[in-house]
């Protein structure tokens, strides 16, 4: 399958109330393949994730989708693409009022005119790709996280998208599960041609399941590459990912101790 | 787009044939002509050729389920010929196979 970058990350810069999270970030996306976002909780990850999505517009720099800068997009223009992505959001982000099977036929039923049967089944299909299919009639409040994230995953997956955007897959899930849910993207990929990115901490599935890796640390990107090259890193903050070393805790013990004060 | 075409080889046989992309947003056109001819057939054989079809998504798969149960609800039996190997990857992925084991002709594109 071809492997040129669907989406495309220019020097993005974003900031969070005037803070910088983002420092001129720069990758590419392949189509067809997939991508794990990784790196250490608050790296920017999900913020990368937010402007991939077209949900965080402001910033510097440039998303290009298919050669087009989607923060020039049209609302018209933001739509088809929102049409062509799925996303599974790190809660699975369900509608509370609504069955499992509900939530799944929504996409279906507002962007096609597939049959209610055909939708019914389709439904049915993905929540069995997820594991779920026991549990259509059930209210997402009576599922536990990580089936709520299964769940989230399969209302990803409703319409086919031609690009799945997935926060945290494996948080919160048991072993046997994740590894279910590793084998379900690259199923994906090679069935539907899916182009799939991935945002994790998990280092296990994040080298079992990329092509392509995007290290992140503090805002910027510290490794690029196909899982062998990053694991042959030389850099120190790679290495100590990959090699799970906890940082050193460095303060500053004036500030500490100004922030202990009593300021009343 | 996509156009279906029938022809009768025999009394107990008719074929409906696909031509063009068969996806979710011709899937209803497909389902529509495939449960119209079932009808019509009863329990006769109905065979759907998908040789020039090309299914991209599982809306598809669907569609083929909802006519399977159908044709079987009415003591007919479905064939059907020119799956390609995306489409029975699909049919593999949503974990159909042992359903769709004796509705697909062996011949492949």
């Amino acid at each position: 399958m071809p492997s040129a970058d669907l989406i495309e990350v220019r020097g993005l810069k974003s900031f969070y109330r005037g803070r910088q999270v983002l420092f001129d970030v720069t990758f590419g996306i392949p189509s067809h393949q997939v991508t794990v976002i990784m790196g250490a909780s608050g790296c920017g990850k999900t913020t990368l994730l937010r402007h991939l999505i077209g949900l965080k517009c402001t910033g510097q720099g440039q998303i290009l989708v298919d050669g087009e800068d989607l923060g020039s997009f049209s609302e018209g223009l933001l739509k088809s693409y929102r049409r062509r992505i799925g996303v599974l959001f790190q809660g699975g982000a369900l509608f509370n009022s609504m069955s499992l099977r509900e939530n799944i036929a929504v996409p279906l039923k507002v962007h096609t005119k597939l049959a209610d049967e055909t939708i019914r089944i389709m439904t049915v299909m993905k929540l069995n790709m997820v594991g779920l299919s026991d549990f259509s009639e059930f209210m997402p409040s009576q599922l536990s996280g990580g089936m709520r994230k299964r769940a989230g995953l399969a209302r990803a997956l409703a319409m086919d998208p031609e690009i799945l955007f997935v926060d945290e897959p494996s948080s919160g899930l048991d072993p046997i599960t994740a590894a279910g849910l590793d084998r379900l993207l690259l199923d994906l990929r090679e069935t539907l041609g899916m182009t799939v990115v991935v945002v994790t901490h998990e280092l296990e599935s994040a080298f079992k399941i990329a092509d392509r890796i995007v290290m992140m640390d503090k805002g910027r990107v510290m490794a690029l590459g196909a899982p062998d090259e990053v694991r042959r890193s030389t850099d120190e903050r790679v290495l100590q990912f990959l090699n799970r070393e906890a940082d050193t805790h460095m303060i500053n013990i004036d500030s500490y101790y100004e922030s202990l004060l009593d300021k009343e | 787009m996509i156009k279906s075409l029938i022809s009768c080889p025999s009394p107990e046989h008719a074929v409906l044939e696909f031509n063009g992309l068969f996806d979710r947003s011709t899937a209803h056109k497909v389902r529509r002509d495939s449960l119209k001819l079932v009808q019509k057939q009863g329990s006769r054989e109905l065979e759907i050729d998908l040789t020039n079809a090309r299914c991209i998504d599982t809306s598809c798969v669907a569609v083929l389920v909802e006519i399977l149960n159908t044709v079987r609800k009415q003591g007919g039996k479905l064939k059907l010929t020119g799956i390609d190997d995306n489409t029975a990857r699909m049919i593999s992925l949503s974990q159909l196979d042992e359903i769709f084991e004796d509705v697909i002709v062996a011949e492949k594109k």
